[in-house]
């Protein structure tokens, strides 16, 4: 179960703290947290490479074992728990995967930004693969897991209420009309 | 030691010992208070900006939230995080037997310490290196006596990793100690190294040759060369800002005043009033450290509040100036020379008296 959150010397997605030398050399490269249970089962060391894979892609980040991150016990299960950061991106004096890259294009509808960041995953031991072998990967995975584009799309509105059909055909300006419609 | 130039002991006035007149200003300092720290590095970075430090290296040390590793040329505060398997504050008032050492399980020291000697810098030269061993962790007596009892722990509770709850991070900004009897200062041969009238010790760029004697003189490991012109640097307590009146940019940028600017006087009676605060809370393990004016150097312009024993901040539990044991030491070589003296003149003597025979 991964999520993510942030770190005290960067700001958002660090487009502007990963510019600066000071802020960037106190946390100057993406890692993932995990506890010693995981990296054990998984074969992971740490500081070495690896790469954590969802059902959207794989981001590559260096391994931090602490025991801040202890497993669940749910259902009588053991859950594993990890989290990253997500101030790393393609340019800066320090630069890394985009771990928002793992999460679906959601938007919660209260607030209008984008939904409460968990997903399930996997942690991988060593960088991940580039290019064709990345989307080779990450299709193999999604066929294994039987995921498609419809897994997990519900569209829920509340009942009785007016809302817009799908009806971009009809309607090009996407102008709302209500009830005639 | 008292008078001019003493070498070792308590000293109430660095500054008029090392010549200023009597009008010179009051001793200032830091006072550290570790238990408020919340870890932000903000006094890293006020620091850097204000003595315009260089970047310091882009290494993911693998120390916690610690990238900073130790303080250097190019690090003038360094902030630790120290993890350790115990309660917050107050939530575990002063329970006896602290673990000392590092932080973790047996199974994420075995995890991490192997890897920590491959790392920039092996790891960064914290205390962390002595990690105990799966065994030595295992064999470590609980504090809590299993009486027997058949419900010992509350049912669902303890089962295994997902019981690991306890947890803490001490962290501390560390920084030059501005010694009472400082080594550097007594071992530099150019005068680089000097007291200013508010007793502190800075380092003059444009005198320093780069000799190294201050490095391996410093109880604390504080200053260092910078790699690329090869000269000495280390925290200067902001003396340009001190001129005009203001406090150092660390102690300024601080937010929760864990550093604290001031007389070092006052700033050691509000020490002594912290300590018996956090005690009378039952936080036994506060402690300071560099507030003794009877330590090996004489008592630091720079001290602490710790939780916990010096070395596991990566501090020296007991520093001794170079110059302590100057004295005798020279007194012994001025007998070994002496001496040897003697048996030179005693030869000659020797050999006179033989060839006359």
């Amino acid at each position: 179960m991964l999520t993510t959150a942030r770190l005290t010397e960067h700001h958002t997605a660090g487009g502007m703290s990963r510019q600066l030398p000071y802020l960037s050399e106190l946390q100057p490269e993406l890692f993932v947290e995990v506890s010693p249970e995981l990296a054990r089962m998984r074969g992971l060391t740490h500081l070495g490479e690896c790469h954590v894979v969802t059902s959207r892609t794989a981001v590559q980040a260096r391994v931090m074992v602490t025991d801040r991150m202890a497993p669940l016990r749910i259902d009588g299960n053991v859950v594993h728990q990890v989290w990253m950061p997500y101030h790393w991106g393609g340019n800066g004096v320090v630069t890394g995967d985009v771990v928002n890259d793992l999460f679906g294009v959601v938007a919660d509808p209260n607030v209008f930004i984008q939904e409460s960041k968990v997903a399930t995953c996997d942690v991988r031991p060593g960088p991940r693969p580039r290019g064709p072998q990345l989307t080779a990967m990450i299709s193999e995975l999604r066929t294994r897991a039987g995921i498609t584009i419809e897994t997990g799309t519900v569209l829920s509105t509340a009942e009785g209420s007016p809302h817009p059909a799908h009806l971009e055909e009809s309607n090009p300006k996407g102008s709302y009309s209500g009830e005639q419609s | 030691m008292k008078g001019r130039n003493s070498l070792s002991g308590p000293l109430a006035d660095p500054a008029g010992d090392a010549g200023y007149t009597v009008d010179h200003p009051d001793r200032v300092g830091f006072f550290t208070d570790t238990s408020v720290c919340i870890g932000c590095k903000a006094c890293e970075v006020a620091c850097k900006t204000w003595n315009a430090v260089p970047e310091d290296g882009l290494d993911l040390l693998g120390m916690s939230f610690d990238n900073t590793g130790s303080l250097g040329a190019n690090s003038w505060r360094h902030v630790a995080f120290i993890e350790q398997p115990r309660s917050t504050g107050r939530q575990d008032p002063g329970l006896a037997g602290l673990p000392t050492g590092a932080s973790g399980s047996g199974l994420s020291a075995e995890a991490v310490e192997p890897m920590l000697r491959h790392a920039p810098r092996g790891g960064g030269e914290l205390g962390t290196q002595a990690l105990p061993t799966a065994q030595e962790t295992a064999t470590r007596v609980s504090p809590v006596e299993n009486l027997g009892m058949p419900a010992f722990t509350r049912p669902g509770d303890g089962h295994g990793e997902e019981g690991r709850t306890s947890f803490r991070w001490l962290m501390a900004s560390d920084v030059c100690k501005h010694c009472t009897h400082a080594a550097c200062l007594d071992v530099c041969p150019t005068g680089a190294l000097f007291r200013t009238e508010f007793s502190t010790v800075v380092v003059q760029q444009d005198i320093c040759n780069g000799c190294g004697y201050c490095v391996s003189a410093c109880p604390y490991g504080v200053i260092d060369r910078r790699p690329h012109d090869g000269r000495a640097q280390k925290c200067t307590l902001c003396y340009d800002r001190l001129h005009d009146g203001m406090e150092p940019a660390c102690a300024q940028a601080c937010p929760t005043q864990s550093i604290q600017f001031g007389k070092l006087d006052e700033l050691r009676e509000r020490a002594d009033q912290r300590l018996a605060q956090l005690q009378d809370l039952g936080v036994t393990e506060a402690r300071l450290y560099g507030r003794d004016p009877d330590d090996g150097v004489g008592g630091d312009g720079a001290f602490f509040l710790l939780l916990d024993e010096p070395e596991v901040y990566g501090l020296p539990p007991d520093p001794v100036v170079v110059t302590r044991d100057a004295k005798a030491m020279w007194k012994k070589v001025g007998q070994a020379a002496a001496a040897f003296a003697l048996a030179g003149i005693g030869a000659f003597v020797s050999t006179a008296v033989g060839g006359r025979r």
